[in-house]
């Protein structure tokens, strides 16, 4: 009988969370539908004539996604790749390896998350441009995946600490070398949590809007978000139902990769169950 | 189970894997340095990118605080901090910014806890998730469009509501302090709840299921098994959603600007809104600078002292 | 991503080793390609000249210009484009300081242009003005937003008005005509607010707009207190700005005014679907009109605000982004070229049919003919041109304004207060513009 109650009881909670969850979504999806000329001004809650592929078309050429979208892949896929393997090592010989002062280098990486985005944009953007780091491809890695560091240190680093140490010191004694044990035994121990710490910073790095308008202008090295940006300037001509259908253009690889690391993340709780 | 019995390692005791050896031995000091040096190998390339790329722009900021914003700076002293003194839009952006950090705190991590803990394996366990998942993964630009959609005046959430004859509860959600900035922070935790499940489905992977059982067998309820069990071995889980969702509260920008650029007047403002405001709309670089630092200051010592205590107490 | 989906076990390293090792080859690989890929717009290119800018919106209209001016010039126009203000205006600061500095940048005129000129980093135009002047290709009346101590900075991209949209069939449907005077103008309110639709748009979303109807309120009461205020020989505490923010007032307590959250970019639909009735906006707002699809004339029209006395002298409120020339122009030659044939009337009209707004040279006739309307319309009345509120004053002084004004649309501060508020702010930011001046 309780069982029964309860279950009914999480079952409520979790449709009406999730009821309440998909409702923005919903809107989302449904107004990037309306064409853009029957826009009228008030939210579509229900899906009417279909406009859809005009919007995107003309989301994709105004914006000119294309290229955009590829420079995005690139900086995301590679920067936060990068971000992670740093990290991982970093968080490997914080917590792993016999350090001095472990408390001050895990304080000067992690500071990096704590300071506001904007405070960089000056003071970057000048020795950028003295370093003609500016408007380039390189210039574009390099503050992303740095601006992606700290994060995936904290979480790599959380946890390298339930890493049973045994597995370490069994491997010490075999006189395994550190590169190998890091390699070998800790990246393979590591992977879910790498996994996840690649996600979010692919969707930081992807998302990023600050660092994409201001050190970029060129069509082949601005990210997808600075290019749709152009729709939502003030003296933009096109109405809500194109930003949101370059905006849900946009979003897609950052949703198939939810998608996909959502099915990760389940299978691999029933592989330790 | 694994941080009970994980000896202790980083923290404020700088131990050694290996027992330390008695006596000076050349040889063994030989390998200690090379030890060092191995580790100095894989810490380099972070340090050095944020220190390059992320501190030593900060430094400049802390070195620009301290002059002022005439057409030709001069030192100023503490002149630019004062002015946390005297501005009072600057002192409802601190209010502002507490509130945030509660928020986000408190609102994702208990959603999320909620969410993962609800769900399992079934199929529309797995649409649920995925309603909460979403919005992360999309564009601030999206968010932007959808939210002014719900929340303006004339908005989908006052046409809702009239709908269904509540029409006396609709407001203006956007323009009266400080409900504006709850609102925000619920559409924020719309937007973060999606981090803090994955992460906490991370976590519950690593709990074993015979430790449930047996807490099963010895009768506790769910709660309990929920409150003993699960909840203690998510511990190096929350500590990573809470000091994440901790810099985030206190840095929140994005949304802030989208939705309401501080406004209406200043009344939705944080510290870093404050900040951008001062340096890049007024263009007082000095005053910005100095909000910076004093933001900086209050994130990292909030930061520290939170994650000092975990740490400690979990020995880690 | 997709090494994730199988889960190797921690037994067997081998493979995920390498298939990390391979990620990170693969991650090195790109670094290297991109230590290759660089910006191609920001390099000086042979025959064009790099057109700096924030909108990139606009950049079918460059190109039609750019087809024109090359055969004038041999010049082709480049843009570059930053698509956010904020941003835009920290990123071409700084380049200009550096080697990569674009031949011409769009700049905001009035006291933006005036500080940036100060700061020595602009080519005076002077010359370039005084041509277009004997041709009788430029109203002096732009002079003013464009100079900072006696020399030109600046020429005008275009010339907009702020005026009031309305649609022609919802007029001609509810019996109204365009009001030509004040009273006629509460007549319209109170129809169109009778028939279910909102009388005027006013907001403060996106922040500026919460000027428009300040500065418009303020010039139609008395256009000479408007200039002597917002160059700061005036007080926002003196009687016309009372009276100004009274009717203001008097307008939201109606209900003649939209939320003050209300987005413009829906305008256009609203104005078309009769959900609001008169819309007062820039005339570069054309575009949206015609992408909600009406067309000039017979379905939108435009008129500017009467004035509320009787009396009052007639005006009507101005606004131009300014072309201008970085001293340290990579091809400043070019740069001198494009922007001294910007104005050409081939230029002029390719430019402006793209816009559907006004030209900077009077000489060209609009294309869109209800902006060739509402000029005609000026130049009969003797319409005192104005320069925009937010070109009028120093930046950080309107950026202060701008917040206050917002403030009292949403019901924070009374107008006393936001008055008050605005005259302190007013005295402070013009003694430290004196100060850097001296």
């Amino acid at each position: 009988m309780t069982m029964h109650f309860g279950r009914v009881l999480r079952n409520t909670v979790l449709i009406l969370l999730s009821l309440l969850w998909a409702v923005p979504s919903w809107l989302l999806l449904v107004n990037a539908f309306v064409p853009a000329k029957e826009y009228t001004g008030t939210p579509h809650w229900l899906p009417g004539s279909f406009g859809l592929f005009d919007n995107f078309s003309q989301a994709w050429n105004e914006a000119d996604l294309g290229p955009a979208m590829g420079n995005s892949l690139l900086y995301a896929v590679v920067g936060s790749l990068v971000a992670v393997l740093i990290a991982t090592g970093a968080a490997f010989a914080v917590v792993i390896m016999p350090v001095r002062r472990r408390v001050l280098w895990f304080w000067l990486i992690y500071s990096g998350t704590l300071l506001p985005l904007q405070v960089f944009l000056r003071p970057l953007f000048l020795s950028y441009a003295r370093f003609d780091l500016y408007d380039t491809q390189i210039g574009m890695f390099l503050v992303y995946a740095t601006i992606s560091i700290p994060f995936a240190f904290f979480l790599m680093r959380n946890y390298a600490t339930t890493v049973p140490r045994e597995v370490v010191e069994a491997a010490r004694m075999d006189g395994a070398s550190w590169w190998r044990m890091f390699w070998q035994i800790h990246v393979p121990l590591s992977k879910s949590a790498m996994v996840a710490a690649f996600s979010f910073q692919f969707v930081a790095i992807w998302n990023d809007l600050l660092f994409g308008i201001t050190f970029s202008t060129s069509d082949n090295i601005r990210p997808a978000i600075a290019a749709l940006s152009e729709l939502q300037g003030s003296y933009s001509a096109v109405g809500p139902p194109v930003v949101l259908a370059g905006a849900l253009l946009v979003s897609l690889p950052t949703l198939v990769l939810f998608f996909s690391a959502q099915r990760f993340f389940v299978n691999n709780l029933k592989l330790t169950r | 189970m694994r941080t009970t019995t994980a000896p202790p390692s980083a923290g404020h005791r700088p131990p050694s894997p290996e027992p330390r050896p008695l006596r000076p031995d050349p040889a063994r000091r030989r390998v200690a340095a090379r030890e060092r040096f191995a580790a100095g190998a894989f810490m380099t390339p972070a340090v050095l990118l944020v220190g390059v790329v992320l501190l030593a722009p900060f430094a400049t900021t802390v070195y620009r605080s301290f002059f002022d914003d005439h057409r030709h700076s001069g030192f100023a002293g503490l002149h630019n901090y004062q002015l946390f003194l005297t501005d009072d839009a600057l002192l409802r952006s601190v209010e502002n910014t507490l509130l945030w950090v509660v928020g986000t705190v408190a609102l994702p991590f208990a959603l999320g806890m909620l969410i993962a803990c609800l769900t399992d394996a079934t199929r529309w366990s797995r649409f649920a998730r995925l309603c909460v998942i979403i919005p992360y993964a999309l564009s601030g630009a999206a968010v932007a469009v959808v939210w002014n959609f719900v929340l303006s005046t004339d908005g989908a959430l006052n046409q809702l509501l009239s709908a269904v004859g509540l029409e006396s509860l609709s407001t203006s959600w956007l323009l009266d302090w400080p409900g504006n900035t709850l609102v925000i922070i619920c559409v924020n935790a719309w937007q973060a709840t999606g981090v803090a499940v994955i992460l906490i489905l991370v976590g519950l992977q690593g709990i074993p299921p015979e430790t449930l059982e047996a807490a099963s067998l010895d009768g506790a309820g769910p709660w309990q098994r929920f409150r003993h069990v699960v909840l203690p071995q998510l511990r190096p889980v929350s500590i990573i959603v809470i000091g994440m969702s901790l810099a985030n509260g206190l840095k929140s920008f994005d949304l802030l600007w989208v939705l309401t650029r501080g406004g209406p007047g200043r009344a939705t403002e944080t510290l870093a809104v404050s900040m951008y405001q001062e340096t890049f709309l007024l263009q007082r670089p000095g005053a910005g600078s100095a909000i910076a630092v004093v933001l900086t200051v209050i994130v990292l010592g909030a930061s520290w002292l939170y994650l000092r205590r975990q740490f400690d107490e979990k020995g880690a | 991503m997709n090494s994730s989906g199988t889960a190797a076990r921690g037994g067997r390293p081998g493979p995920t080793r390498r298939r990390f090792l391979a990620g990170l080859g693969a991650g090195l690989s790109g670094l290297a390609l991109a230590g290759c890929a660089r910006g191609d717009s920001t390099a000086a290119v042979e025959g064009t000249a790099s057109f700096s800018n924030d909108n990139a919106s606009w950049d079918d209209g460059y190109a039609l210009a750019s087809k024109a001016l090359q055969p004038l010039t041999g010049y082709a126009l480049r843009p570059l484009s930053v698509p956010e203000a904020v941003a835009y205006k920290l990123v071409a600061q700084m380049t200009l300081q550096t080697s990569r500095a674009p031949d011409i940048i769009k700049w905001t005129s009035g006291y933006e242009l005036k500080k940036l000129a100060r700061s020595g980093q602009l080519t005076d135009l002077s010359g370039l003005w005084g041509a277009y002047a004997d041709r009788g290709w430029i109203s002096e009346s732009q002079r003013d937003a464009m100079q900072y101590r006696g020399a030109v900075y600046g020429i005008p991209m275009h010339e907009s008005y702020y005026v009031v949209f309305y649609s022609r069939p919802v007029f001609a449907r509810l019996g109204l005509r365009v009001p030509e005077t004040w009273d006629e103008l509460l007549h319209c309110a109170t129809v169109l607010k009778r028939n279910g639709a909102t009388p005027f748009v006013g907001t403060q979303y996106g922040g500026w707009p919460a000027y428009e109807w300040f500065q418009e309120l303020i010039s139609k009461t008395d256009p000479d207190f408007y200039t002597a205020l917002v160059e700061g020989k005036a007080r926002y505490t003196d009687e016309p700005a009372v009276r100004a923010m009274g009717v203001w007032q008097d307008f939201m307590r109606k209900g003649w005014m939209t939320p003050p959250d209300y987005d413009q970019g829906k305008g256009a639909a609203e104005l078309r679907d009769g959900r609001v009735g008169m819309f007062l906006h820039a005339t570069w707002h054309t575009k949206n009109l015609s992408g909600a699809d009406m067309e000039p004339l017979k379905d939108y029209d435009a008129f500017v605000l009467p004035t509320v006395g009787r009396s009052t002298k007639k005006s009507v409120i101005t606004e131009s982004s300014a072309l201008a020339v970085p001293r340290r122009a990579a091809s400043h030659e070019a740069g001198m070229a494009n922007v001294g044939a910007w104005l050409h009337p081939d230029v002029q009209r390719a430019w402006t049919d793209y816009l559907q707004d006004g030209s900077a040279n009077p000489v060209v006739r609009a294309g869109n003919p209800v902006v060739a309307g509402l000029r005609d319309n000026i130049a009969k009345d003797r319409r005192a041109r104005l320069v925009r509120y937010s070109e009028a004053s120093p930046p950080s002084l309107i950026q202060g304004n701008i917040q206050d004004l917002s403030a009292f649309m949403t019901g924070q501060m009374s107008p006393g207060a936001t008055l008050r508020s605005m005259a302190d702010r007013a005295d402070e930011e013009w003694k430290t513009w004196r100060q850097d001046e001296a």
